[in-house]
């Protein structure tokens, strides 16, 4: 236990009913890259939030140097040497460097801001970082990866003693992400511990030292890397079946419905497929890889070049009120920003997408609009006291379950999904893949973007993988799997454009 | 079937549990009224009150449209003035060299206000500047057309006709309440019960989502400020009514009580929630405080002072109010 620089032990946390740590216990050496896997759900960034400060767990100690501590606050993580670069930056884009991490912290001379001083501790900073960045130029014109070392000089400028990286790797290309095991090593060299989340088993073999797996917010295992292999993590990582969270497919495909011809906008280029009858077709990639854009081109969202055949006929989509107007639905990546009105209720939510349908001469229908509303709270099993509850107070999951349910009262032919599952506890999950399920098999196509493998392996009928906004390949069932998936979502397959 | 528990909750959960708040503070605010002069609650001085709300509840009712469908309209005072002004040249002197009788006055400045809509609604719906700037904007050009048309001197001697919107009387209540009451129960209609209101409320509540689930947002945001425009008109001309002149710088600041009408009757100033009853709540509210202030000989000034501070401890209450209630479910 000597030169164990953190422990957490028997870390537990509930949100109101959901218990999202239970047990937890990690440790960490000086020196040492500790990579923390699991799904998503599994409590990794619940536990490092715990470390950082920003939740407080409902039970367990933390020691710092076999010292016992209490982490309220942020500021209290930053006193023992502890930074988190989180997966979403936290920055004040239209700040310089110097400004964004120093924020707060200014030495001033004589009441006013020492701005020579603050640039160069800056550029010693960056220099030590190995990055030559201008401490005086505005954040926003950086690109991610940028930002990430910024974020990390930042955690340097305190007495850094751990560093946090919430799925760093995520949306970088190749050589940034070289960049930022370059870095990483280096900070471990330094005599840092750093604790790396990240989905991808790459970024664990190029600089883990250590594993520990977290599954449904327990402790799953651990082990060194040298003796990791990529079978004993995901063994590690899923644990449980898989056939037992996914539906046994019911659904029949039949002829093509809707054939997409070179879309391109701005984010996607050149995208070509069919979907057909009943089918149930997952589209896999990086962030950024251009499948939101492609769901909202398709939509009528945002604008674009090309074609889509709709049962025989040359379309594209100008606007949502087209898209609908055709038989295609969209339920949008974030609920909270995009598919629901928070301060409204499930009933005037569920309605939304069929104003015309439940009002009569412009006046609402009490019988038709609640008829409508009712029917998918049940067929959704949308559990609520009653459908005048504000949607604010549904749980993740029956929250999407009413989006899901807006998007189904038009009556669509083509369901675009985006993310359905995210942010969804594991039972929802479950209950919304068997709805998927049951909608393929009542005929509906399915358009499906998921930035979780097992999940569109799981549901799907046929997987699309995009590039940089190209499609890198289509994988059928059989060639399907998460290292076929990567391959793709990694190398962009030049197609003759 | 239903035990009190239910009934309770049922209360506790409705949209309107939030307004018994500000119904607790206007019916303290009578007792107090009535217990120092004794004349507050009598016919003579109530029908007085809904006199005086006339004009900025009408205003307040303009200007709900934009404000929950997440909007601001700051020019409602000046197309008020404008529409007061526009209807009274059309009777006496003539506005462009048309002269009519009243009820075409009425239709054509009516009209001419909902020019001024129609501008706020273009620049708000198809650009990206803040309604806030556009709508100041439109404010200060509005009424320098006032002054313009006017010829920086007031419209007086209206013909009896239109004296009478605000003098004349059925069922022995001034016209001009008539048709306050009539313009608060088309709104409650409009956004409770119809489509289009439905869909004001989704823009104010989530533009994006409004959006994405086929709400011509665009459209609907537009016609939020021809709304507001046509219903400042008509406020103007009761206003013009009353007073029995049409100055330029008629409902200069009526834009600020407004806005604290509506704030304290729990409209969202972010969008997406109010209620009819709550904006004539929060009309009333204002009109009982000049016109019981009045009534214990309280300076205009002090007025000024009690209404700044009493906006923002009634939204206060409301807010506290709301989360009590919502904490308990």
């Amino acid at each position: 236990m000597g030169d164990d620089i953190l422990e957490m032990k028997n870390i537990d946390k509930s949100y109101g009913g959901i218990h999202a740590l239970k047990n937890v216990s990690i440790c960490l050496k000086r020196g040492e890259v500790l990579c923390l896997c699991g799904e998503n759900g599994a409590g990794k960034s619940t536990l490092m939030k715990i470390l950082a400060g920003v939740e407080k767990p409902t039970d367990g100690e933390i020691f710092i140097e076999g010292k016992k501590v209490e982490i309220e606050k942020p500021v209290d993580a930053f006193r023992f040497g502890i930074s988190m670069v989180h997966q979403e930056l936290i920055q004040i884009e239209d700040m310089t460097i110097a400004e964004n991490i120093f924020a707060g912290r200014y030495k001033t001379k004589g009441g006013l801001i020492d701005a020579k001083e603050l640039r160069e501790s800056t550029l010693r900073l960056l220099e030590k970082l190995d990055i030559h960045f201008n401490p005086n130029s505005l954040v926003r014109q950086y690109s991610i990866a940028n930002r990430q070392l910024i974020e990390v000089a930042k955690a340097m400028s305190h007495e850094l003693s751990i560093i946090i990286f919430d799925e760093p790797t995520a949306p970088l290309t190749v050589e940034e992400t070289e960049n930022l095991y370059r870095i990483i090593r280096k900070l471990r060299d330094d005599g840092v511990a750093v604790i790396l989340i990240s989905h991808r088993l790459e970024d664990v073999f190029a600089v883990g030292d250590r594993i520990a797996v977290l599954k449904d917010g327990e402790n799953a295992g651990e082990l060194s890397v040298k003796e990791a292999t990529v079978d004993k993590i995901v063994k590690m990582m899923i644990g449980r079946q898989m056939s037992q969270q996914f539906p046994e497919k019911t659904n029949r495909i039949g002829d093509t419905v809707m054939e997409v011809r070179h879309l391109t906008n701005h984010r996607i280029k050149d995208i070509s497929f069919q979907l057909r009858k009943g089918e149930i077709l997952g589209v896999a990639g990086l962030v950024g890889a251009g499948r939101t854009e492609l769901l909202r081109a398709v939509f009528g969202v945002d604008p674009c070049e090309g074609e889509i055949i709709l049962r025989g006929e040359k379309i594209v989509n100008k606007s949502p009120i087209e898209g609908l107007g055709r038989g295609f639905a969209l339920v949008p990546e974030d609920r909270k920003d995009q598919g629901l009105i928070l301060s409204q209720s499930i009933l005037q939510n569920m309605i939304l997408s069929i104003l015309k349908k439940a009002s009569s001469f412009g006046f609402m229908n009490r019988k038709k609009e609640t008829g409508a509303c009712d029917e998918y709270i049940h067929k959704l099993k949308i559990r609520t006291p009653g459908r005048n509850l504000m949607v604010s107070a549904l749980s993740g999951g029956n929250q999407q379950k009413v989006v899901l349910g807006k998007c189904l009262a038009s009556r669509p032919e083509i369901l675009l999904l985006d993310e359905p599952t995210r942010g969804v506890d594991i039972g929802a999950k479950a209950e919304i893949y068997k709805i998927i399920n049951d909608l393929a098999g009542e005929g509906l196509s399915i358009l499906v973007v998921s930035s979780e493998m097992t999940e569109l392996l799981g549901i799907s009928d046929r997987i699309l993988v995009m590039h940089e906004g190209h499609l890198s390949g289509e994988l059928t069932m059989e060639e399907a799997s998460e290292e076929a998936i990567m391959k793709l979502a990694l190398s962009h397959k030049e197609n003759g454009g | 079937m239903k035990n009190k528990k239910s009934i309770g909750s049922a209360v506790k959960n409705s949209k309107y549990f939030e307004l018994s708040g500000l119904i607790c503070l206007i019916l303290i605010y009578s007792i107090f009224v009535q217990a120092k002069s004794g004349t507050f609650l009598t016919i003579p001085n109530i029908n007085n009150i809904l006199k005086e709300i006339v004009v900025y509840g009408i205003l307040s009712c303009a200007l709900a449209f934009p404000l929950i469908n997440g909007t601001f309209d700051l020019s409602i005072e000046s197309t008020c003035a404008l529409g007061g002004t526009v209807c009274a040249l059309l009777v006496t002197d003539g506005f462009l060299g048309i002269k009519t009788n009243l009820f075409l006055a009425i239709v054509i400045a009516t009209a001419v206000c909902s020019l001024i809509g129609i501008v706020n609604g273009l620049i708000v719906a198809k650009t990206k500047i803040d309604p806030f700037i556009v709508t100041l904007g439109t404010q200060t050009a509005v009424r320098g057309l006032v002054y313009i048309v006017c010829n920086n001197s007031a419209v007086t001697s209206l013909p009896a006709s239109f004296k009478n919107l605000s003098a004349g009387k059925i069922l022995g209540i001034s016209v001009s309440i008539w048709i306050l009451l009539l313009v608060f129960v088309v709104l409650a209609v409009v956004l409770g019960k119809t489509a289009y209101g439905r869909k004001i409320y989704a823009i104010g509540g989530n533009y994006q989502a409004a959006y994405i689930s086929g709400i011509n947002v665009k459209t609907i945001r537009f016609s939020t400020y021809v709304i507001s425009a046509a219903l400042s008109c008509i406020a103007g001309i009761l206003s013009t009514a009353r007073v029995g002149s049409a100055t330029p710088n008629a409902a200069t600041g009526y834009t600020t009580i407004a806005i604290s009408a509506c704030a304290i009757g729990g409209v969202s100033l972010g969008g997406g929630k109010g209620l009819a009853i709550g904006v004539f709540l929060g009309s009333l509210m204002m009109g009982m405080i000049t016109n019981g202030m009045n009534l214990m000989f309280i300076g205009s000034n002090w007025q000024l002072v009690v209404r700044g501070c009493l906006m923002v401890a009634a939204v206060f209450y409301a807010q506290w109010f709301h989360k009590v209630s919502s904490r308990e479910k």
